[in-house]
């Protein structure tokens, strides 16, 4: 064999370490900054009673826009839930996205809505509108019923018709905690900066759930919803935290975020036709309103405040993985004048490169490390030893992390009441590094190789609807 | 070289493992510490929940009580004793307080709050506090001067719970020392004085303190309803440039419906914040619109959406006499926002009247 | 007090405050069925069948306001007198209440005295 070929094999090698290096390093600063973070988010939430100050309060009134497509079956119980919420002034504006069910139907025999005549207010980009319609029972509940045209058309069309200064987007499944709206308000008020808040999702998988609420906390049974919950503590606990003491949180979760109107209609809403509208959203704000506002803040709360059925299977995790994938590369490629770009501050120097180097090209390399350290395995380029020695490292720092973020848990909001099931969670951080992670890579490396060849499009089923956990 | 970095990162194996088995012993530990201490409350209020129910219905001798419970269990009996005084007022809630009043009690909690520890110093200046010790007034007020504020925090909140009007000055000069201390925590701390820390603060709100303390000042007389303070706020609405003082003076002057104010709310109308305007709007509504009736009515067509609003809501609920020409532009047939806005009030009305 | 045991249904999902409420009721001899949340408030209403209904605002699945309501729109139920304990004076709520029919509200915290006088006074006007 040629000695260039090893050369290079070898170099190649060392450009992973290296990589893994950096990565080690930005992960050990992000948990820093989100211990700070919690524990000063933690004492203030401590001395002030939320609900005592929120009565004197100039609060502003939330509109929560749910969009729905073919969700018949639990709509109900979503929109009755979201009834229950807690908050001096609220409405709902449910979204029916073409629905070819009879989630309209069912809507009209248990709120009994009526057609009411007022049109949209703003004029964002959506399908035509074909009806408004005000519950009679709850005068806060608002219906549109609309033509198909996906999330982001149907979000924009419930702002449109949306009453209130801060907007509240939530998925129809999502289960919320009654303090939800109490919480995830209070940024707005401490601050007229912030444009766009966001909330922390954990998985609803195995807990008790009465009414569209969650009763009991508990951890799922299975190992596949298992790992999923260390990865959620990972990426909220101290990836978002640690973003967000740096003001450079690129992705509210959409099945749960908040946003000032204006700051929405200002830069046309979310952009119709996008693979990852979250995260599109979020980064066009940051860019508008930082050029204007270097002040401009877009954060998120910790609290744990909404619930979601993740996907309990290969197929629909794969399916959820490569859309995200794609969500990130799409949304880092429609912006990538950021990258780098100082007059962003700590966006444009960390968080973005953050997010290009590791999220959107993490697969990558993972995926040629580990082809390339094969290779050089049996070329004997390395020694086995070394092999196994650095797959330990690798391995045991990512436990250390994920352990790291199960105290940041415990030492917070300490949602999960047993032991046992600590217990398990560590079990899990282990066992996920033998299969689990590889297979998420490899669907992500599978992702980036669909999105370059030019599918650009949501998986197959979610083409039109968005029904995100089929 | 090669068998250097092996050595190495057999190194770092060893660290990684001994942090690994470390950390998870730790939270293993917090949670088993954890619930050892919620087991142990448990036991303790099965023990003696009954005897405070008897002793509350008996009327029992509190010295005689507190004797029976061993001085190691004294917090256990606090966190008790919390959820009473945070449930009950008049008798009931005096006899609790009662207990804590008790001489074992008091010392106990007297010598926490002079710890050098944090936590100990805030629990003890809120259960001093929750349950009204006035006896304690001169070791919290001590306390004020603290550099720590959490410490602050609590003996201020526990002073505001005696009604210690007295140091409520103090306080607010504190208060300045505070950094991040927000507008929010000053309000927390004042929302626990009854209505004659009125007085004393009317006096402040004329004298120079920052504009985020006379904003907490404003809202607790909106919260008392405090007349007296209106001539005073009103001076304070045409002196500032605050926005946010401003809103919550308007606020004031909206929920007392001080008419006097009219002379200042009106040029407000056309402030060039929008957040002002709308304020100003509702106002006037509550005060009576009179001659500002076609004005209020303009506003239907502003440029801005919240404006637009406020004024609709505003002739829907206060302004009878400009109903109908509300009515006439929600039967409009074009596409203006005016239009959809008073469709939408107007809508909002007839499910009430038909719920 | 009449010699049948007048029944109340009580629902409150905070436990101290639930316990001094039960401890008082069961001393004054009424037959008290408790519920923790919002859930089976209303079944448990046509189930037993109480003299009075004594209910948090604020509870966990179902509140106050609603329970209320479809307690109002039953036939069967809607002459039972409600009572609703309120944690936060906010004014909205407690006129909303007012106006669905419920016979009286307590703000909390409370003496037991005058909630006891309360719930005489709505059980002797029956």
């Amino acid at each position: 064999m040629p000695n260039i070929i090893k050369n290079i094999i070898l170099s190649y090698n060392y450009l992973v370490l290296l990589y893994f290096l950096a990565i080690c390093t930005i992960y050990l600063l992000l948990n820093i900054l989100s211990f700070r973070n919690i524990l000063r988010y933690n004492k203030k939430i401590h001395f002030i009673d939320l609900n005592r100050i929120f009565r004197l309060k100039n609060y502003k009134p939330i509109s929560i826009i749910v969009p729905t497509y073919n969700e018949e079956m639990g709509i109900v119980e979503s929109v009755k839930s979201l009834l229950q919420l807690e908050y001096p002034d609220f409405q709902v504006v449910v979204v029916n996205d073409g629905s070819q069910d009879n989630t309209l139907d069912k809507l009209f025999t248990n709120f009994g809505i009526r057609q009411v005549s007022f049109t949209p207010f703003y004029k964002l980009p959506s399908k035509p509108i074909g009806a408004i319609y005000i519950s009679r029972d709850f005068p806060n509940l608002i219906v549109v019923d609309k033509e198909n045209g996906g999330k982001a058309d149907a979000i924009n069309a419930g702002i449109n018709i949306a009453k209130n200064p801060l907007i509240a987007v939530v998925d129809a499944d999502s289960l919320l905690e009654r303090d939800c709206l109490l919480k995830i308000a209070r940024p707005f008020m401490e601050d007229d900066n912030v444009v766009a808040v966001g909330g922390t999702i954990r998985i609803a998988n195995g807990c008790e759930i009465i009414q569209g609420h969650v009763a009991k906390v508990k951890l799922s049974h299975s190992w596949l919803v298992r790992f999923q919950v260390i990865e959620y503590l990972r990426a909220f606990l101290f990836g978002r935290n640690g973003l967000d003491a740096l003001n450079s949180i690129l992705i509210v979760s959409g099945a749960f975020s908040c946003f000032q109107r204006d700051a929405l209609v200002k830069i046309g809403g979310y952009k119709v036709g996008s693979v990852g509208e979250d995260m599109e959203i979020i980064i066009r704000m940051h860019k508008v309103f930082r050029k204007e506002n270097p002040k401009t803040k877009i954060t998120f709360i910790p609290d744990p405040v909404c619930w979601t059925e993740v996907p309990a299977t290969l197929k629909s995790l794969k399916s959820q993985r490569v859309r995200w994938q794609k969500g990130t590369i799409d949304g880092i490629r429609l912006h990538k004048d950021i990258f780098l770009n100082s007059k962003y501050g700590w966006l444009g120097l960390l968080g973005f490169p953050y997010y290009t180097l590791f999220e959107m090209l993490g697969p990558v390399v993972e995926i040629s490390g580990y082809i390339v350290f094969i290779i050089s395995f049996f070329l004997n380029l390395i020694s086995p030893l070394f092999a196994v020695a650095f797959l330990t490292v690798a391995i045991l720092y990512g436990v250390v992390l994920s352990i790291l973020s199960v105290i940041l848990e415990e030492i917070s909001f300490k949602r999960y009441a047993k032991l046992g099931d600590l217990i398990t969670l560590f079990a899990a951080a282990f066992i996920e590094n033998f299969g689990y992670r590889q297979l998420v890579s490899w669907w992500r490396f599978l992702a980036i190789v669909e999105y370059v060849a030019g599918k650009r499009q949501w998986g197959d089923i979610e083409k039109k609807g968005f029904s995100h956990n089929n | 070289m090669s068998y250097i970095l092996l050595h190495i990162i057999v190194y770092i194996i060893f660290i990684l493992l001994c942090t690994v088995y470390l950390l998870i012993l730790y939270v293993i530990d917090l949670r088993l510490y954890h619930d050892y201490l919620t087991r142990r409350q448990h036991k303790f209020e099965d023990q003696w929940e009954k005897a405070i129910f008897q002793y509350l219905q008996l009327r029992g001798d509190p010295e005689d009580f507190i004797k029976k419970v061993p001085s190691r269990k004294y917090l256990l009996l606090l966190e008790l004793l919390r959820q009473f005084l945070l449930s009950l007022t008049g008798s009931e809630y005096e006899k609790i307080a009662d207990l804590i009043k008790q001489k074992r009690i008091y010392d106990f909690l007297i010598k926490r709050l002079n710890s050098f520890r944090t936590n100990r110093v805030v629990t003890s200046a809120y259960f001093l506090g929750l349950a009204k010790i006035v006896k304690a007034k001169d070791l919290l007020i001590k306390k004020l001067d603290t550099d720590s504020q959490p410490v602050f925090i609590s003996c201020a909140t526990s002073l505001a719970q005696i009604d210690a009007v007295e140091v409520v000055e103090k306080i607010l000069t504190r208060a300045e020392s505070f950094k991040d201390l927000s507008r929010d925590s000053l309000l927390f701390i004042l929302l626990e004085y009854k209505q004659d820390v009125c007085a004393p603060l009317l006096k402040l709100l004329s004298s120079k303190i920052p504009d985020y303390q006379k904003e907490a000042i404003v809202s607790l007389f909106r919260q008392f309803k405090y007349q007296e303070s209106a001539p005073e706020v009103t001076k304070t609405l045409t002196k500032t440039q605050n926005i946010d003082l401003i809103l919550e003076c308007l606020r004031f002057i909206r929920e007392i419906r001080y008419v006097e104010a009219h002379y200042v709310v009106n040029p407000m109308l056309d402030h060039k914040n929008p957040h002002v305007s709308v304020e100003a709007i509702k106002t006037i509504g509550k005060l009576g619109a009179g001659p500002l009736v076609d004005k209020i009515f303009s506003k239907l067509f502003d440029d801005n959406y919240e404006v637009q609003l406020a004024a609709a809501v505003t002739i829907s609920q206060d302004i009878p006499s400009a109903r109908d020409k509300l009515n006439k532009i929600a039967y409009n047939v074009n596409k203006e926002r005016a239009t959809s806005i008073a469709r939408m009030v107007l809508s909002e009305i007839d499910l009430r009247r038909y719920a | 007090m009449d010699t049948i045991k007048k029944k109340i249904l009580f629902a409150e999902d905070n436990e101290s405050l639930t316990k001094i409420v039960l401890y008082m009721l069961g001393k004054e001899g009424y037959e008290v069925f408790h519920y923790p949340s919002g859930e089976n408030v209303v079944s448990g209403v046509k189930e037993h069948k109480p003299d009075l209904i004594l209910t948090d605002v604020m509870m966990p699945v179902k509140n106050g306001l609603t329970i209320l309501k479809e307690i109002k729109e039953d036939p069967d139920t809607k002459d039972i007198p409600l009572i609703f304990l309120s944690s936060n004076n906010n004014d909205l709520s407690i006129q909303d209440g007012l106006d669905l029919g419920a016979a009286d509200y307590i703000l909390k915290p409370f003496s037991i005295e005058d909630l006891s006088a309360r719930i005489k006074k709505q059980l002797n006007i029956k």
